[in-house]
């Protein structure tokens, strides 16, 4: 038998190789020195590709990748001027249910077409939830999740 | 939020929840920049790729289903961003030749200098093989070592059939031991 090729043995030792091919090859490896270190370099490779890991990204990169992401993570992926429809998506709200609160909806008109400003729907919710904790309550201890302006959330910094 | 899955984080970070999306950033930036770093090379490509794949869920929030494999769609955007790039500098070189210039970028990445505070003398010399692979080779253990997939996880987000996979990193390491082989006999 002439000696396998090196991808041969690498797919010897995944144990992609069917029987009998396997047994011969086994039978090969005992006898062949050659093969042997063919073997033992396939090894030794695979130890090394075991240990390696992920390196960090370096600080400053991060830190400028963040800042670039910093005011387009707060689109979440909704315009900043939404149409009703939008509306109704992002609320999880039918037509009907929609038509129930359009207009206590913080809207405005452009061209005959009703829009909402994103950040100002956020602060709408965030009021109708202090006013339902209040109800609930009596009291005004209600905690304002997504009370802050839109605009002006940031992606903190890692520290470390 | 560290009990939460990527989809309780990605459904948050839709209904507007922007803590959310830092905490994905946290959770997949280091494998979106080793992809990068591995298939491209370049330091300051795989910075780009980064922030690119990041603003492209902003963009195209519609985009992920959440179905309970965040990073593989994330390391899909990356792929494609690095393939966008990887042929942009195609297309530079064939019009530089064009012109009878000479292309002084390398075709394969920069070789990365064993770093200081690599101690580990094997570690340093696999990590270099690694990233002279050519670059189908490169792609499959990238995905194969750093982020510990499977032959079929692989062959899902590469889009190629899984004896394609297992050639390649059979073919990947029997270069690399080759090449193991020629470095440590000289010495
Ligand atoms: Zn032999």
């Amino acid at each position: 038998m002439t000696c396998p090729t090196t991808e041969a043995w690498a797919a010897w030792l995944d144990g992609a190789v069917p029987s009998p091919g396997r047994e011969e090859l086994a039978q090969h490896a005992a006898h062949c020195p050659l093969c042997q270190a063919t073997l033992q370099s396939l090894r030794q490779v695979d130890s090394s590709l075991a240990r390696l890991r992920p390196q960090p990204v370096p600080a400053d990169v991060l830190m400028r990748v963040r800042q670039s992401l910093s005011p387009a993570a707060g689109h979440t992926g909704w315009p900043q001027i939404m149409t009703l429809e939008e509306v109704g998506r992002f609320m999880q709200l039918d037509d009907r249910q929609l038509d129930e609160i359009v207009e206590d909806l913080p809207a405005f008109e452009l061209a005959g077409q009703i829009r909402v400003r994103y950040a100002r729907l956020l602060e709408w919710i965030a009021q109708r939830e202090r006013e339902f904790t209040h109800q609930r309550t009596g009291s005004w201890v209600g905690r304002p999740t997504i009370g802050r302006d839109a605009s002006s959330y940031s992606l903190k910094f890692e520290s470390a | 939020m560290a009990e939460l899955t990527d989809d309780d984080l990605w459904r948050l970070y839709r209904q507007g929840e922007v803590e959310a999306f830092e905490a994905l950033f946290c959770r997949h930036h280091t494998a979106v920049y080793q992809f990068a770093r591995t298939i491209l090379g370049r330091a300051d490509q795989s910075e780009d790729v980064l922030q690119e794949t990041f603003l492209a869920l902003t963009r195209h929030a519609d985009g992920y289903q959440p179905r309970g494999n965040f990073r593989g769609f994330i390391l899909r955007i990356a792929r494609n961003q690095c393939l966008n790039r990887i042929a942009a500098r195609k297309a530079q070189r064939l019009a530089l030749s064009q012109t009878g210039l000479e292309w002084i970028e390398p075709d394969s990445p920069e070789p990365h200098p064993p770093e200081l505070a690599e101690r580990n003398e094997d570690l340093a010399w696999i990590k270099a093989a690694v990233n002279e692979l050519p670059h189908d080779q490169r792609q499959a253990i990238a995905l194969l070592v750093y982020e510990q997939m499977s032959y079929p996880q692989i062959a899902e987000l590469l889009e190629i059939p899984l004896g394609t996979v297992k050639n390649l990193i059979h073919r990947a390491r029997a270069r690399l031991a080759e090449q193991w082989r020629r470095t440590h006999q000289e010495k």
